[in-house]
Parts: C-alpha cells; structure tokens; sequence
C-alpha cells in the first residue's frame, strides 16, 4: 500500500464501535439479590382506633339511634357518616411501628378525608385534574427502607468508589403484585374470601417522597407519584411491571446523592385511593388493606461511573 | 460518543456518483419565472440570450473524460470547474478523480450555483432563479454565466461523489437502540435522454444485527444483548414499499427546464416562495427513510410544481400553480413577462395531533410517561392522526434586471388550517373531537442577486423579508426540522407530552396581547466563490412567538482529494437573543460531512453530526455521533 494513511483508516471503524458499545451497554442493574424484595400486606388501620375509641367526638350520645356502637363491620360510608356528623374534613392515625418488625416499614400514617360537606374541604376534595371530587378519600404514608446496610454496601462496590449522583441512571420499582383488598363474608354460606376493590375506587396513586420524622416542621412536600390507577390491572405475578422514580423529580436527586453517600435509605411511600360516593357501602376498612409485592431496582450507568473517574 | 449511527442513511450516499448532468438537474431557478428565451415567432433574440454556440470548452484533468461533446445543447453545470460559455476557459481542477465533462450550450446558459458534489437543497427552486441567460463581463473583456439559485447546499444531509461508481459502503448504523453493521451494494448511472440529463443512483442497504442494547423484555422472554447477533434485519424488506429505499436518486432534467422529474432520498425542499414549506427534509428523523418525489413542469406563461415526501405513501403534498398574465402581452419588457401569480398548497394528511405514551411500557425499561409509544422494530412513534393545510396566493414582479444584478419582489399570503382537541383535561383515547382552527400570515419579500468577478466569479444572493402574522402562525409551517417536531414541537425539554405536536403548538397557541400581529423578519444571506468556497447564513426572528431560528453553513465542495460541508441550525430559540448563545436548546442540527480518497477504489467518510431519533429515551432528541464509513468502488465507463 502506497498511502501510509490506508491501513489505519481501514482499521478506524473496527476500534470506533467500542466508544459507542460502551455507552450503550453501560448500564449496569445492583443485582435483584443485593435489594430486598419487599411483599407485605399494608393493612388499614382498626377502624375504630381510627376514630379514637367514640364513634363521634360528641359522645355516642349524639348518634342517630340506628347508628351502630362498632365500626368493625362498618363500611367507609358509616365512616363518612360520622365524619359529617361531626364537622370534620380529616381525621388522622399513626402508627410508629409495625406489628410484624421484620417489615421494613416505619411510621404508618393514614388520614380519612370526607369529601362529602359540600362547601367545605374543597382544597383537599379535587381529582386528577382539579375538579371537585365527592365520596372519601384515603392516604396512607408509611416509612420504607429502600436501601439497608448491605446494600448500600453493595452499591458502594458496584460504583467503586464514585460518588456522583448522576451514576444512578435510573431508580425503578418493579411490582409483581399491589391490589386493594377486603375481606368477604358470604352471607349465606359465612365463608371469608379475598376480594379486590379496585373498582370501587379511583384516582389511585403512588409515589414516594422524602421520609421527614414526624411533626419535622422543616417538612417539604416532594412526593413524586410513581404508579397511577390506569396501571394496576397491568401488574401481576405473571406480569411484573416497572415504574421509574422520575428523574427529572426534586426527590430523585435526594434520592440518588443519599444513595450514593453509602449509607442505608428510608424514602416515605403514600398511597391515595378516592372511594366515590356511590361505592361506600361496598368499602370496609377492618380486614382490608394493600398487598405489595415489589422489587426495587437501582441502575448505575457505567459510563459515568468510568468517567467520572477521571 | 456514539460511533454507529443510522447516518449510513446519510453518510453512506457517498458512495453514489451524481454525474454532471445529475448534479446539473439540482440547480433550483424559480419556477414561477421560467428561461427567458425570445418567443419562438420572434425573429430578434432577446438582449438577455447567449451569444452563440462558443467553442467547446476543454477540461483538464489527472484522469480526464472521454473528449466533451460540444455540440451537445445542453445546459451547463459548474461542476468541479469554471466554465464559460464564450472564452476557452481551460481550468485544471485538483482532483485527480475522473470529472464530468461540462458543456457549453449553445443557445441559453444556466448556471447551477449548488453544489454539484453535494445534495442539494432547493428552496430556490421555489421562487430565485428565472431567467437563463449570460451577463457580460464588466468592460466586457470577458463573459460569464450569471450565477443565481441556491449558492450552497443548506439543508444537504449528505456528500455525493462525482463520478460514475459502483461499489459497496460498509459501516455501523444505529435504529433506537439497536446497532447493525450495514454493508450497501450501490451503483450510479447518468446520461442523457431527449437532451436532458438523466442520472439514476441505486443502493441496497443490508442490515445485519450486532447488539440490542435495549434490556431484557420479560414479557417476551427476548434477552436481547448479544443474543441476535448476525441476524439480518427483515424489517428493511418486508413490505412492498421497503423496496422504494433502493432509489437514491432517479432525475431527469433540470428546474429551468420544461420537465424535471426528481425521485430523491436525501435532499431538502421548498415550495414557492418558501413560505409554507421550506427547506422541509423529509429524512431528518434518521430512524426512517423517505424517497420523496418532485415533478415541475412550465411553459412561458403558466407551470406548477408538485412534490410528495415519499412516493410511496406520501403524507406530506404540496403543489404550486402560477401563471404569468402579462406575458401574453409582452415579453420583451422584463418587468411583464417577469410578473406572475401563483398558488400554493400543503397539506399533511398524517400529521401528529396527540402523541402515545408508552402506558404499557412495551420496553420494559419502567419509563411510561415520560416517552412515546414506539414501534420497537421500526422506531416509529404511535400518534392520533389529523390534516394540517396550508394555502397561500402570491405575486412578484422583477424590479432591477441588469447583466450582474438581479433584484424581484413579492407579496405573498398564507393560512394555515386544521382541527385542535376540545376534550381539554379529560383526553379521551382515539381520536379527540376537535373545532376548526385557522390563521394566516403576510409575507412581503425581496431577492437580489448579484455576480463579481469575471474569471472567478463570486456570487452573493441577498433574501430579505418583512412578515406580519397571527400569534397562532408559523411561517414556514413546513421546514427544515417538521419531520421530526411535527410530533414533538419542543424538542430539546427532553419531555413526552402528548399534545406537544407541532399542530398543538403552533395552532393553539394562547392568544394573548387582544391577539395583536406578531412581526417578523428573515434575512438570508449567500456567498460563492466558483467552486471554491461556499458559505451561507440566515435568521429568523420575531417579537413574540419562540420561533427565532439561525443556520450557518460552510462548504469546500472539492479540494484536492476532499470534500468538506458544515451545516448548523438553531431552530425555535425563544428569543432572538437566545440564537447567539452558547447554552444548547436541544433544537441544534449540526452536520459535518467530510470525504477522503484514500486511493481510487477506496474513500473513507467522516461524519459528526448531531441527527433526531427516537433513541433509547423513547423521545426524539439528537445527540452528537460520530460515524465513519468506508467506501470500496470504483468507476466506471464514461458519462456521455
């Protein structure tokens, strides 16, 4: 070959691909065995607890004489119905710690909000897309280890040593299962079965957020939803679903400097469910709650692990 | 970096050999004001038509042509040289490849500014250049062609040799998320047929998978990876107008001839006077390919334009009807014959009106909604389908017609129609109900032309408009980037928002200020210097609207063994000020070709280059690649 110049660039597209493989197949998953897989059953809280040990804060003195003296077998519409007697919006239940502590959760918190005062509560009483929503509406916010000590450890390794935020590519939950569930009993026959509810509500939604300890006044709203309603029959065992934490979120750059920092993470996870007027009476809280069954998943971007290195 | 690209769809035209005459035929003259020979009853020729049949040319080369056939009437080209039609110019390019053999015609002399050796645009196939004819030099020591139309090659997505050629081109592409190793087969042929040139340039692009960096898919139990390696992609080839993607170029004639025919894949285009579409490359969105189609045809008094963005199953129409009433009465005075009024519409009959989200994750990489629903083996993106039409009339008139100077006017009005969702916060799937939507705009514009020099002629093309428009206006509603922001308009915010099409956010814009008239201007500005050199710029701004767009472009067409073109847009900057910044808006096209002989039978093609796709963020975004193909070949036969 005459021209010096032929034999390397003949070779140039051969070494070339490797820049682009590299950022294409740069990105790397914490392996599934290293993260938890997380499968508990998020139970409501006793009813009746809920309420405070009074059906209403005026003394059963003031029920309706039909009014039952328990809410055990009460349905989110006697709820309501308590709630309007008494004038309330909200009312709110704690529960610092898990009755099964091998659960990686901490700090329950559920309010009750009664959309049904018409004229009142109106701020807290809006659907998806700003309209007025009537019926009862459910938050459940609980404390979620997302990261334990041996994870972040895992972490640590797979990012060898880096600290840069931007090295998590991607932050994702994948669920096998979340279904709203009740008990049944069949009247006749007195037998108790599962049932799902999913279509008795709407404007389901879940997303996480900075897990702040309770009453902490320096408390800033960052919850990111994750999961709407339109994707809950989607998810089953057969066919796990994966949902990303908006990267783009405020809480997701927490997130992903509070991963990298090496240590174990707690994010706070909310759930809402609007339970219309209509379908009160086929809502009860005692006996049901939500089953999940999710596997969290980090991905680290390789690239930017090497580069950032330099 | 990203070596692969899907740019062998662009890079990989290199490999063809648009002759001559082929790269004659891309000179874009205005339609709307055909050649300028004397009526045929008339016994005086015009004071504006050559002089007679000069003595042929003689090129020089390393590897010259078969001897040029001077009595051949044909239209010339400057193709790698100068030619003029009087004087025996003898001008030895650098290039040692062989060249075409350019003509020197005997009756009337255009000069095709564009490039030869690189894909043309053609806006001023819309409304530059007119009138044939060759202008004598200053003291008339010598002559030369007046150079008008398009003076460089903005909006070109790739570099084209010059000669007759067969070989292959084997490199690396990219399709989403996917990597092929792509080997192209591709041959060129041109001549002539009925004394207009004729060039064809086929290729047939073989994909062969190399990694699917796309992750598992459960659903499907696809590893993807590694795991198809080898395997040919039939995607290419399994519907009938797959097959379309062989052509690279089919073109007869010239647009300052009669009848011009061009079946092309890579080339931008404009309509009239680019007002409604400009510059509108159909191949932007590099994950597809388009063959689109253009025939003009006019006779002294009346002509049309007709173009299609793929002749297969075309989604974007667009034609122009003019005629020229006063040259029924008197073609001698340049002032009426130039006269002409015209009529344009463009329609796309397939354009986005809400984009789908990838609700069911059909990836499997957990990002729903914030990406499009995307066909994982086309790349395509799912979308709710309505029209957009715009229709515009127009007139202009030449002012100034001396032999260095040409300057014309015109007036033109456009609208721009179509039906906007009236469903508001509650979106329904299917299609939207929707309510008519129109607005239009007033455009008043002027072209000058002008040519220095007499042995090296530098030519300088001046287009300045002044335009008033409704705030829900987009004048050229169809340009450089519609393809790909037809779908996405705000490309750049690295977002998927369903209702950000470009229908959505031109035609239902808030209107604010009581609806006062946005107020607008475009300044275009080209310069070239023989074969040389070649650079243009342009700007567009307004005083409300997020529409301010700016392109520079440089070009070497041929020096020694290399070919050099650059291209940059900044489109739909906020403000006019935002244009001049360092910070990227993510609405950047760059484009950098360069081409090398290596040896005879061996180019290598550099690109950098920054092309839309949707890629693995399953929006459309561009990102900056790097591609290197190789080019194996070798020519053959002789042009005739």
């Amino acid at each position: 070959m005459k021209n010096p110049l032929l034999l390397p660039l003949l070779l140039l597209p051969v070494f070339l691909p490797a820049c682009a493989f590299l950022e294409a197949a740069g990105d790397v998953e914490i392996p599934a065995d290293s993260i938890p897989h997380a499968q508990f059953l998020l139970k409501w809280p006793d009813v009746d607890k809920l309420v405070g040990g009074t059906l209403t804060k005026a003394g059963s003195g003031q029920m309706p004489s039909s009014f039952p003296t328990s809410l055990q077998d009460g349905s989110l519409a006697h709820v309501q119905g308590m709630m309007t007697i008494d004038g309330e919006c909200k009312r709110a239940y704690d529960q610092p710690a898990m009755d099964d502590p091998k659960l990686p959760l901490r700090n329950l918190h559920v309010d009750v909000i009664n959309c049904g005062i018409v004229g009142r509560c109106t701020e807290a009483c809006k659907d998806e897309y700003g309209e007025p929503f009537r019926g009862v509406r459910l938050w459940a916010r609980v404390q979620f280890n997302l990261v334990s000590a041996a994870t972040a450890a895992k972490i640590t390794e797979t990012m060898k040593g880096q600290n840069n935020p931007e090295m998590i590519a991607q932050i994702r939950l994948r669920f096998s299962k979340l279904a709203f569930i009740q008990n049944f009993t069949d009247p006749a026959t007195g037998k108790t079965s599962v049932e799902d509810i999913e279509p008795l509500f709407s404007g389901y939604e879940l997303g996480v957020g900075t897990a702040y300890p309770p009453g902490d006044p320096t408390a800033v709203n960052d919850d990111t939803p994750i999961v709407k309603q339109r994707y809950l029959s989607q998810i089953s065992p057969e066919t796990p679903q994966r949902f990303e934490l908006d990267p783009t979120s405020d809480f997701s750059l927490k997130l992903r400097t509070a991963i990298v920092t090496g240590e174990q993470v707690w994010i706070a996870v909310y759930q809402r469910i609007d339970v219309p007027e209509q379908n009160l009476y086929g809502v009860r809280m005692n006996g049901g709650g939500v089953d999940l069954d999710f596997q969290p998943e980090i991905v680290i971007s390789f690239v930017k692990t090497v580069t950032g290195a330099l | 970096m990203r070596y692969a690209t899907a740019l062998a769809l662009m890079g990989t035209w290199t490999l063809l050999a648009v002759s001559a005459p082929a790269a004659l035929a891309q000179t874009p003259p205005n339609p709307q004001t055909p050649p300028n020979p004397a009526p045929p009853a008339s016994p005086a020729p015009q004071a504006e038509l050559p002089p007679p049949p000069p003595p042929p040319p003689v090129i020089l080369d390393a590897k010259p042509e078969p001897p040029p056939v001077a009595q051949q009437p044909r239209v010339a080209m400057p193709l790698p040289v100068a030619v003029t039609p009087v004087a025996v110019p003898v001008v030895v390019p650098p290039k040692p490849a062989p060249k075409p053999v350019v003509v020197a015609p005997p009756a009337k002399v255009v000069v095709a500014p564009a490039n030869p050796v690189t894909a043309p645009t053609a806006p001023e196939a819309i409304a530059g250049v007119e009138d044939a004819k060759v202008k004598d030099g200053e003291g008339d020591k010598k002559k030369h062609e007046f150079v008008k139309g398009e003076l460089a090659s903005v909006g070109s997505i790739g570099l084209v040799p010059w000669e007759n050629r067969v070989g292959a081109v084997v490199g690396m592409e990219r399709i989403g998320d996917v990597f092929y190793a792509a080997i192209t087969p591709s041959i060129n042929y041109s001549t002539e047929l009925n004394d207009q040139p004729f060039s064809m340039s086929f290729g047939v692009p073989l994909r062969l998978e190399v990694v699917d960096t796309r992750p598992a898919n459960a659903a499907t139990g696809d590893a993807h990876g590694w795991s198809h390696a080898g395997r040919f992609r039939k995607q290419d080839w399994d519907e009938v107008g797959d097959f379309a993607q062989i052509i690279r170029q089919i073109q007869y004639g010239g647009k300052e001839s009669h009848l011009y025919v061009d079946v092309n894949a890579f080339k931008a285009s404009s309509i009239a006077h680019g007002t409604i579409l400009k510059r509108y490359n159909p191949n932007l969105n590099l994950n597809s390919r388009q063959v689109s189609g253009e025939v003009d045809g006019f006779t002294y008094w009346v002509g049309g334009e007709l173009f299609v963005n793929n002749v297969v199953a075309p989604n974007v129409i667009g034609g122009l009807v003019f005629v020229k009433p006063l040259s029924f009465v008197n073609r001698q005075n340049y002032v009426m014959r130039s006269f002409s009024l015209g009529l344009t519409a463009v329609a796309d009959v397939d354009a986005p009106l809400r984009a789908k989200l990838d609700l069911a994750d059909v990836d499997n990489n957990g990002i729903r909604e914030r990406q499009y629903l995307v066909d994982q083996n086309t790349y395509k993106p799912f979308y709710t389908a309505t029209t957009v039409l715009a229709t515009g009339i127009d007139a202009e008139v030449k002012l100034i017609d001396t032999k260095n100077t040409d300057w014309k006017t015109y007036l033109d009005y456009s609208m721009l129609m179509s039906g906007l969702p009236t469903d508001g916060n509650h979106p329904v799937d299917g299609m939207p109900p929707t309510r008519y939507v129109s607005s239009g705009g007033l455009t008043w514009g002027n072209l000058i032309r002008l040519n220095f020099g007499n042995d090296t002629v530098h030519a300088l093309r001046l287009r300045a408009e002044v335009r008033r428009y409704d705030q829900n206006y987009l004048p050229s509603y169809f340009d450089v980037m519609y393809e790909v922001q037809r779908l996405q308009y705000r490309i750049g915010s690295r977002t998927a928002d369903p209702n950000g099409t470009k229908v959505q956010a031109i035609l239902g814009r808030p209107i604010t200020n009581d609806g006062a008239a946005v107020i607008g201007a475009y300044f275009e500005a080209s310069w070239r210097i023989a074969e040389i050199f070649a650079m243009a710029v342009g700007i567009e701004v307004n005083d409300t609207e997020p529409d301010n767009n700016l392109f520079v472009h440089l070009e070497m067409p041929e020096y020694k063994n290399f070919q050099f073109l650059a291209t940059f847009h900044r489109r739909s900057a906020t403000t006019a000020g935002n244009l001049f910044g360092f910070k990227s808006t993510g609405r950047e096209i760059f484009l950098a070709k360069a081409r090398y002989r290596v040896v005879d039978w061996f180019h290598i093609n550099a690109e950098a280059i920054t092309p839309f796709g949707i890629g693995p963020d399953s929006f459309f975004a561009n990102t900056l690649d790097f591609n290197i193909n190789l080019e194996f070949g070798f020519g053959y036969g002789a042009k005739k």
